[in-house]
């Protein structure tokens, strides 16, 4: 195996990342030493994936960044020189290809060791690939489709590529980002005893995860970062749970208090008929597991939780994109699963996560694009469009959301980011919808937009319940009259009022009680939705 | 309508026209530019412009039918056959074709849509089965002598000096320029086409629009042998496949015009665009030049869509592919795609 340095295995001083006008990171210094696993914790936005990218070779750090593995130092920007230096990572997608056998799939990258006329010595690399994975503890069939492991299984065979000796140098520094992220319980519990195999080796190990009850079983030390700049470094016996939120956390910011005012005028401006919203009993999906929720008319709810909880799949479940389990109701009437056009006539509409995949329409106009999910009110009888009357909505909906030096028969993806997403909003508005589900609202959209767009969101709020899924905890503390925190596909806490802070938001999404929700999780089979 | 501005970019098909019309009236100013030309190049190209209406209704919402040729094919077999064999009149028959073309769109539909087989082989293997059956039943042999001259006349009357067939064209690519363009049907297919899955998501029933347009493609393909049957007046096995590319590539080319995605207009322009030039140059190489249309065709449709390519990189607003691209969700969809930055 490799051979160390005597003191660190990595070394990292004065890592500093601007990007534009913002600075992502600064000042950030860290060691890793042979054998150890180093955490690195903190929220979205606080730098960890901007070092992780600096130590991969993909970005350019400020010149008074230094990186060394051993004796040797990175050059920047250059993923090669990474590899030479013995940095591994691996992701939370993993990389691998879901229909290559676990022997191909290792060979992905440093490739096959050639046998006699060039061709692939089948025998010897199955075997070579059953060795690989028996020193992490698996017994795996090197012959079977990827596809076909379990989650923790799949992460072991990423793992043991990225140790792999085939490499022209050998493994030194093991970065793990976010890898136990969508990872069942008892999956989870495996991995991190490969992890604890790993230090016998002598590799040095980053790990990155926003479940903290992880970091504390396995960590001998944790970097903890926020808003670019390094928070503490600490040792085995401070890296607790409740040590690590309060590190994440820092202090408690205080909110503006306008946000408050028009909360609660958003709660009580409209007296809700009974029944009147959206009500959710035992939803179910690939990570969701029996949840039961309602919100009212004139409500925001917040729906939050780490990557991998639930939270980003909540969206598209209620709205029928994903096949579900469990009853969805808008106002009394139950919705059909996977018929999303069904729910928009019943009341509830969707304003998709991912813009550039699930909601914009390319080389089709702003116009085109706002009114697609109802014609018939632009439609004469006969079918023709009235292109004067539907002119007239589209650009009374570019005045009232200020899409700025947009015009109606522009191509929408010419818009920026934040105008796009204002127009996607429209598209869901324009139908008066009785419930309203926001995906990540504000996601790639500009500062400013983002104040129309929580404007625009209030404005509606008398009229519609609105449901708000978001990995943006300032956002959900601006926005919400109340919040869900979701763990594991279960619910685990719910804020109201004055109690919807970031940190406390934070607070439940990392907390680590063993509730029985999450001991119900954990009994699950091992997921099957390898991409 | 507003005004169209014409510009180089939207209306390159338009300069080409010219180009070619000032070149060889200089060529064989004796010949080319007469209505004997026009007409003869007009009428010669009304079955691949219907065929190339039936291959653009499915493109719009990102679904390829390599069947139309085949079926063009398959509607001359069951007219044919049913006019030799039974003593019911052409009209009656001519509709029994047409249906029966329906009727194996319907089963493309299936394939796509319920059966999540890719468009492009879908349509590619029922080619092939229409193929089949139109070698079945014809046996193989030519037929001719059995349409009666009210079916001739169908196409061969003349109004305003152009014979029907022109107008018969005309009157297609109005109704689905009326459909495509004005019609929720016809924002439904370029939702689907853009993004399926972002059409999903709004609403859109995209199982439905993709059936439809592969219904909607047979039935005009089943349209298009009729009218080619009526022109040439004989049956043969010959016919039908071999317009199954000069039909993909008015459309393709078709949708660099005008507009930024496959459309009606763009594909006629770009139809009778190269259409002209052919017959410019065969011409001007007298000794026949056969081999002049498949090179024209093909230099041309890459010429054009490379330069629709190079334009709009050349406007800075990120990279744009025309044609054929491969949507998030796996299938195949057309036009331009792009990328915000």
């Amino acid at each position: 195996m490799a051979v160390m340095g005597e003191a660190q295995a990595l070394w990292i001083r004065d890592a500093g990342m601007t990007f534009g006008e913002t600075t992502v990171l600064s000042g950030v210094s860290l060691d890793v030493a042979p054998g150890e696993v180093h955490a690195l914790a903190g929220h979205n936005g606080s730098g960890k994936s901007t070092l992780v990218k600096i130590l991969a070779g993909r970005y350019v750090p400020h010149p008074e960044t230094s990186v060394h593995a051993g004796d040797a130092s990175l050059e920047f920007g250059r993923p090669e020189s990474s590899m030479a230096l013995g940095l591994r990572f691996v992701h939370q997608n993993l990389a691998l290809v879901a229909d290559l056998s676990v022997t191909e799939n290792l060979a992905l990258g440093p490739g096959f060791g050639a046998g006699g006329l060039g061709r692939i010595a089948w025998p010897k690399e199955h075997r070579r690939a059953r060795q690989e994975l028996a020193s992490l503890g698996y017994e795996v069939d090197p012959r079977a489709p990827v596809r076909d492991l379990s989650a923790s299984t799949r992460s072991a065979v990423a793992i043991a590529r990225a140790l792999s000796d085939r490499a022209a140098t050998a493994a030194r520094i093991l970065v793990l980002d976010e890898v136990t992220a969508t990872m069942p319980l008892a999956e989870v519990q495996r991995l991190l005893a490969l992890v604890e195999g790993l230090k016998q080796r002598g590799v040095g190990i980053l790990m990155i995860s926003h479940h903290l009850e992880e970091l504390e079983t396995v960590a001998d030390r944790a970097t903890i970062l926020r808003d670019g700049h390094l928070v503490a470094t600490v040792d085995r016996a401070d890296v607790t749970v409740d040590n690590l939120t309060r590190l994440i956390m820092g202090e408690t910011r205080a909110r503006a208090r306008t946000d408050m005012l028009d909360r609660l005028t958003a709660r009580t401006s409209d007296p809700q008929a009974p029944g009147a919203g959206l009500a959710v009993q035992g939803l179910t999906g690939a990570r969701i597991d029996g949840i039961s929720f309602m919100v009212r008319r004139g409500e925001i709810v917040g729906f939050s939780g780490v990557t991998g909880s639930g939270r980003e799949e909540l969206a598209e479940l209620l709205y029928g994109a994903l096949p579900r389990g469990g009853r969805v109701t808008v106002d009394g009437h139950e919705l059909p699963p996977h018929r999303p056009d069904r729910a928009l006539r019943a009341g509830l509409a969707l304003v998709p996560a991912d813009r550039a995949r699930h909601a914009v329409l390319p080389a089709m106009s702003v116009r085109e694009n706002l009114t697609i999910s109802r014609l018939s009110d632009v439609t004469r009888r006969g079918g023709w469009i009235r292109a004067d009357r539907e002119r007239e909505q589209v650009r009374a909906w570019i005045d009232t959301l200020s899409i700025t030096g947009a015009q109606d028969v522009a191509d929408v993806v010419e818009l920026s980011g934040g105008n796009q997403q204002k127009v996607m909003l429209a598209r869901a508005i324009r139908l008066q919808p009785k419930v309203l589900v926001l995906d990540e609202p504000t996601q790639g959209v500009d500062v400013g937009a983002i104040a129309d767009i929580y404007a625009l969101i209030r404005a509606i709020a008398p009229q519609a319940a609105i449901v708000v899924c978001s990995s943006d905890l300032d956002e959900l503390a601006r926005l919400c009259t109340s919040v869900h925190v979701l763990r594991r596909g279960r619910l685990i806490g719910h804020l109201e009022g004055d109690e919807v802070t970031e940190t406390n938001i934070a607070r439940l999404e990392l907390s680590a009680e063993p509730s029985p929700e999450t001991a119900h999780a954990s009994h699950r089979a091992p997921d099957e939705d390898l991409a | 309508m507003k005004l169209l501005k014409i510009s180089v970019r939207r209306f390159s098909a338009v300069w080409l026209f010219a180009i070619f019309f000032v070149i060889f009236t200089i060529a064989r100013p004796e010949i080319y530019p007469t209505m004997a030309t026009a007409r003869l190049v007009l009428s010669g190209q009304v079955a691949v412009g219907l065929l190339a209406f039936a291959v653009l209704v499915p493109l719009a919402a990102g679904v390829f039918d390599l069947s139309v040729g085949a079926m063009m094919a398959f509607s001359m077999i069951v007219f044919t056959y049913l006019v030799q064999h039974t003593e019911l009149s052409w009209v009656v028959v001519a509709v029994i074709a047409v249906v029966a073309c329906a009727a194996v769109g319907a089963i493309n539909g299936f394939l796509v849509v319920k059966l999540r087989v890719d468009s492009f082989i879908a349509t590619l293997g029922m080619s092939q089965v229409l193929l089949a059956l139109m070698l079945f039943i014809s046996q193989n042999r030519q037929i001719s002598d059995v349409y009666s001259h009210a079916f001739l006349d169908f196409t061969r009357g003349r109004f305003l000096g152009l014979t029907m067939d022109v107008y018969y064209l005309l009157a297609v690519a109005i109704v689905l320029w009326y459909v495509m363009e004005h019609t929720p049907i016809g924002r439904y297919l370029y939702a689907v086409g853009g993004n399926a899955e972002a059409a999903r998501l709004a609403g859109v029933r995209v199982d439905r629009i993709m059936w439809s347009s592969l219904i909607a493609s047979a039935v005009i393909a089943g349209f298009a042998g009729l009218i080619y049957a009526s022109q040439v007046g004989v049956f043969s096995t010959n016919f039908g496949a071999p317009l199954l590319f000069p039909a993909f590539a008015a459309v393709f080319f078709g949708a660099t015009q005008i507009k930024n995605r496959p459309n009606v207009w763009g594909s006629l322009i770009a139809l009778y665009a190269l259409a002209f030039g052919v017959q410019g140059l065969q011409l001007v190489f007298f000794d026949g030049g056969y081999w002049i249309t498949p090179l024209f065709n093909g230099v041309a449709l890459v010429v054009a869509v490379a330069f629709a390519s190079y334009r709009r990189i050349g406007g800075g607003r990120g990279r744009r592919r025309v044609g054929r691209r491969r949507a998030p969700d796996g299938a195949v969809a057309p036009a331009a795609s792009s990328s915000s930055t």
